[in-house]
């Protein structure tokens, strides 16, 4: 079935639908009004991909709309998603501060407007806009934090608590009230997907999934998945702070 | 010398003047196969080719280009859409001209690269 929603591409970032959510946002109007005019905008269809690991960088992506998954193949050609970035978010600002190529890949979950802001042009901002330098520095910080976390969960947590605190997480950055007070996770992602987030085999993920159902603190209304009682997911997701 | 478009989006430029680009501006080598222009969109940088090739299609109709080819440019200066796929292949070396890069090449203190560049945004 199409999605009725057309994905527009913003001309100028005041039109954008992430306004407020991104590193630029607080830019005074004459800076925003010339970011506004160096950047490129695309709608990325589902399936195609912003870069791919292994390249060479030129500049970050800011998402306006949509979804975009960062991944990495292992050498036995699997895919690993790493993070998913959606309205707000930047991508590929690592690799032009570090220099180095792509660590990772990016590909669109569904159709989605990216902007795209070149290497020098980035540079410049963040050497004359303390506003731009300090979002970014923040972004760096709390990407850190996560992957710091993740690796810890890894480690630390059984299979189980890592499926809990995912939906914990999808819950925050993805997810809806609906009208009876229950959280509705708006990004619909595939079994394998969310296998590979988590770090484990597909049906071990679907068993957990069903167990959380048959607990009555999930629920799934089509492909969505509702969370009923986040207390108790957050005692199987065996959350210490 | 520069050629006359044959196709819509792409330049032809002399193997000298690559040569000449190629001192003054990074090449980049990809790695892995890489979609660097889709169709309907507006490129992110203009490509010059100087080493593999890079196939560009429409529908299904693909055209294969070698070096000395430039990509891009007309559409990222005029914020228009780019009218094919283009696809360059694994260890492609390409010299990647984004918003900025291409407005330096349009006023480079060398006479030919700015002339070169110039005529191929008209």
């Amino acid at each position: 079935m199409q999605n009725p929603r057309k994905t527009i591409r913003p001309e100028h970032c005041e039109e954008c639908p992430s306004l407020g959510k991104g590193i630029f946002c607080e830019l005074e109007r004459l800076c925003l009004n010339e970011l506004s005019g160096h950047k490129v905008n695309n709608v990325f269809k589902k399936g195609q991909s912003l870069f791919v690991e292994g390249n060479p960088p030129f500049g970050v992506f800011c998402v306006s709309e949509g979804n975009i998954k960062i991944s990495k193949m292992s050498s036995d050609g699997k895919e690993s998603i790493v993070r998913i970035a959606s309205q707000g978010d930047i991508i590929g600002h690592r690799s032009i501060f570090t220099d180095q190529f792509y660590t990772a890949s990016a590909t669109a979950m569904e159709d989605s407007a990216v902007c795209f802001v070149d290497k020098k042009y980035i540079i410049k901002l963040v050497r004359e806009q303390p506003t731009v330098a300090c979002h970014l520095i923040s972004l760096l910080g709390r990407d850190l934090g996560a992957a710091e976390n993740r690796i810890a969960s890894f480690a630390k947590k059984n299979v189980r608590e890592r499926v809990a605190e995912f939906l914990l997480l999808l819950k925050e950055s993805h997810g809806t009230k609906d009208e009876d007070g229950k959280c509705r996770l708006v990004l619909k992602l595939s079994r394998e997907e969310m296998a590979s987030i988590v770090g484990t085999a597909t049906e071990t993920l679907i068993r957990f999934i069903s167990e959380l159902k048959d607990e009555g603190i999930i629920d799934q209304d089509g492909k969505s998945i509702v969370i009923c009682d986040e207390e108790r997911l957050v005692e199987f997701a065996n959350i210490s702070y | 010398m520069i050629k006359n478009n044959e196709l819509p989006g792409i330049y032809f430029l002399d193997l000298k003047l690559v040569e000449d680009l190629v001192k003054h501006f990074p090449v980049r080598t990809y790695l892995a196969e890489s979609d660097i222009i889709y169709k309907g969109h507006i490129p992110h940088a203009a490509y010059v080719l100087t080493e593999g090739t890079v196939q560009m299609a429409k529908k299904k109709a693909v055209v294969t280009l070698l070096p000395g080819v430039m990509l891009g440019a007309r559409e990222l200066f005029r914020n228009n859409i780019f009218r094919f796929n283009a696809k360059v292949a694994s260890g492609g070396k390409v010299i990647i001209l984004d918003r900025s890069s291409l407005t330096e090449a349009m006023s480079h203190k060398y006479e030919i690269i700015r002339n070169s560049f110039l005529a191929a945004v008209k």
